[in-house]
């Protein structure tokens, strides 16, 4: 399955089968740059990157994958599975698309299968790794979370799945309706995301809440950087870096929250590029105000 | 029928001239086809896609290839970017089976799937064996007006989220028709799946309700020379199933279901997967 020739914003779609199942991948963009993969937050899927992946793609082939469960990939498998066996089947897919060396850029659970792609499934194919947050979960927190994103209530004659649905999409990690670019078009374009990955995208959560990503986070060896927007991870994030190896660089944008890569998206490209295409990211790390591990 | 259940079939995305189109192809479960039948194409109605015959497939897929395409707008495929002739649509469609490098094909369709199989019939003489319908929506003037009326643009999304349930009430309405009619009731899990659908497809499926309803159907019924079956449901279309059933080419099986609606595939499944291997043998 070709990926070449594709032109920078022109979206090529592509189906790919892995061990858990069809993977729906987008692509975009072509180039001499390292190929980046963008791994999207739940219960979203690569329509998370539409705004940010155009500003990426002048001089790179963009591959974003639908998680496995996710977008127009198949269904979640109907039992507890692992971050570690998802990120497998994202390599998989990403394979079958005749990438061999690829950048990796991640956000929430995206952040998670980064981590584990970079540390562990494939530390050979991963040359440079960003994230957004580190979501790297204290035994409390994950109580709390896990009873926030539990199984959803079967539907009902009344239709108040639905209205369950629209308090999902505009309740915590979500923009306030009134953010400019966002209103209720935002919140309906998440909606839809979470329908097609239902009714499983919890088990992703709980996958993620059991996954031990501040551990794996510091068996990375690649050039790392974490960026921290200023909402609730931000605490949970800057606990973690300490762990973090010498390489890792941290940016935090407090003036940013929730769905950078459609609110923000041209400074969060700014910062992606300037840390993936620098001649040395651990020498010159991002632009702005770096904080490193050490003196955080 | 349920989301979460793997897809039956090998998912392929084909190029067509409308854009990306998603399809699954599934193949008898001993692998070759029984007795040379042709692959046999089932075409969705608006605004499902091509599960809504999962439930039909274990029995048709025993001895041939079914082919379920999702059209463009719809399920799994590329959104229209703009609305299109109904030919043109059915169009891209053929542009799928195309690159599957399907030769002769059976055709089967429903409702909006009705119109489609007509018109692959009618434009692919050759290669279209057996072709057959669920309903046959030709509308008179006056209702063409109306239809488009309903059928259109989708509600104000607003800032309590109360527009996801106008969705539930379009099709709690379907249902409770139905009922009316005598019908056994629809689950809440199957108006789940098709508000779902629904949402899934999007702002624009009102583009090809409309592209139906400019249809000359009534014109392509008359063009159409191959063996032909008309299930007739007696469903929401059954006023204009009625009226077309004088239209129908000579010699056209037609098989009265007075005790199905549009949920046949789902609520009479068994039975109409008998009548569609019964014609398509």
């Amino acid at each position: 399955m070709s990926t070449q020739g594709a032109n920078v914003g022109a979206l090529r779609r592509h189906l790919v089968e892995t061990s858990l199942g069809t993977i729906h991948v987008r692509t975009c963009g072509s180039g001499s740059k390292t190929p980046l993969v963008l791994l999207h937050m739940s219960p979203q899927s690569s329509e998370q990157h539409a705004r940010i992946a155009p500003l990426l793609a002048s001089d790179r082939l963009v591959v974003m994958p639908d998680r496995i469960g996710f977008g127009d990939s198949d269904p979640l498998p109907e039992r507890p599975f692992t971050v570690e066996e998802v990120a497998r089947a994202t390599l998989e897919a990403v394979t079958a698309l005749g990438v061999g060396e690829f950048d990796l850029f991640g956000i929430h659970t995206g952040s998670s299968e980064a981590i584990e792609l970079a540390a562990a499934t494939a530390p050979e194919r991963v040359r440079r790794v960003a994230i957004v947050a580190l979501p790297a979960f204290s035994a409390e927190e994950v109580e709390q979370f896990r009873g926030l994103f539990k199984p959803p209530p079967p539907p009902a004659d009344d239709g108040r799945l639905l209205r369950w649905l629209w308090r999902f999409s505009t309740g915590p990690f979500t923009p306030p309706l009134d953010r400019e670019g966002w209103g209720v078009d935002g919140v309906h374009a998440l909606v839809v995301r979470h329908l097609k990955a239902w009714p499983n995208a919890w088990r992703m959560f709980h996958a993620v809440f059991d996954y031990d990503v501040a551990a794996r986070a510091a068996r990375v060896r690649q050039p790392l950087l974490v960026l921290a927007p200023g909402d609730e991870l931000l605490e949970i994030t800057r606990r973690s870096l300490a762990l973090l190896g010498p390489q890792a660089r941290v940016l935090e944008l407090p003036h940013l929250d929730f769905e950078v890569l459609t609110l923000n998206a041209e400074e969060i490209a700014g910062h992606l590029r300037a840390f993936l295409d620098a001649a040395d990211p651990a020498a010159t790390p991002a632009v702005g105000s770096p904080v490193t591990p050490a003196a955080s | 029928m349920t989301p979460a259940a793997p897809p039956l079939g090998r998912r392929l995305l084909l190029d067509t001239r409308l854009g990306q189109l998603h399809a699954r192809v599934v193949t008898p479960a001993g692998g070759a086809p029984v007795g040379g039948l042709p692959p046999l194409v089932l075409l969705h109605m608006s605004p499902l896609s091509g599960h809504m015959f999962d439930l039909v497939l274990p029995a048709l897929a025993a001895d041939r290839v079914v082919v379920l395409p999702d059209r463009i707008g719809f399920g799994q495929s590329d959104r229209l970017a703009a609305p299109a002739a109904f030919e043109e649509i059915a169009a891209a469609t053929v542009d799928a089976l195309d690159a599957l490098g399907i030769g002769e094909y059976d055709v089967f369709g429903m409702h909006t799937g009705s119109c489609e199989a007509v018109e692959h019939a009618v434009a692919q003489p050759g290669r279209v064996r057996r072709a057959g319908v669920a309903a046959v929506p030709v509308f008179s003037p006056a209702e063409i007006a109306d239809f488009k009326a309903h059928y259109n643009a989708p509600p104000t999304l607003e800032a309590d989220g109360s527009h996801l349930v106008r969705y539930w009430e379009w099709w709690q309405q379907a249902g409770i028709w139905w009922e009316e009619q005598g019908g056994p009731a629809w689950s809440p899990e199957l108006r789940w799946s098709r508000v779902r659908d629904h949402l899934i497809a999007g702002p624009n499926v009102w583009w090809t309700y409309h592209a139906v309803f400019d249809y000359p159907l009534a014109e392509r019924l008359a063009q159409v020379t191959q063996p032909f079956l008309a299930l007739a449901p007696h469903d929401d279309l059954w006023t204009q199933t009625e009226r077309a059933l004088p239209l129908l080419p000579p010699g056209a099986t037609v098989i009265d279901l007075p005790h199905g609606d549009s949920e046949i595939f789902t609520l009479l499944a068994d039975e109409v997967a008998g009548h569609l291997q019964e014609f398509f043998a």
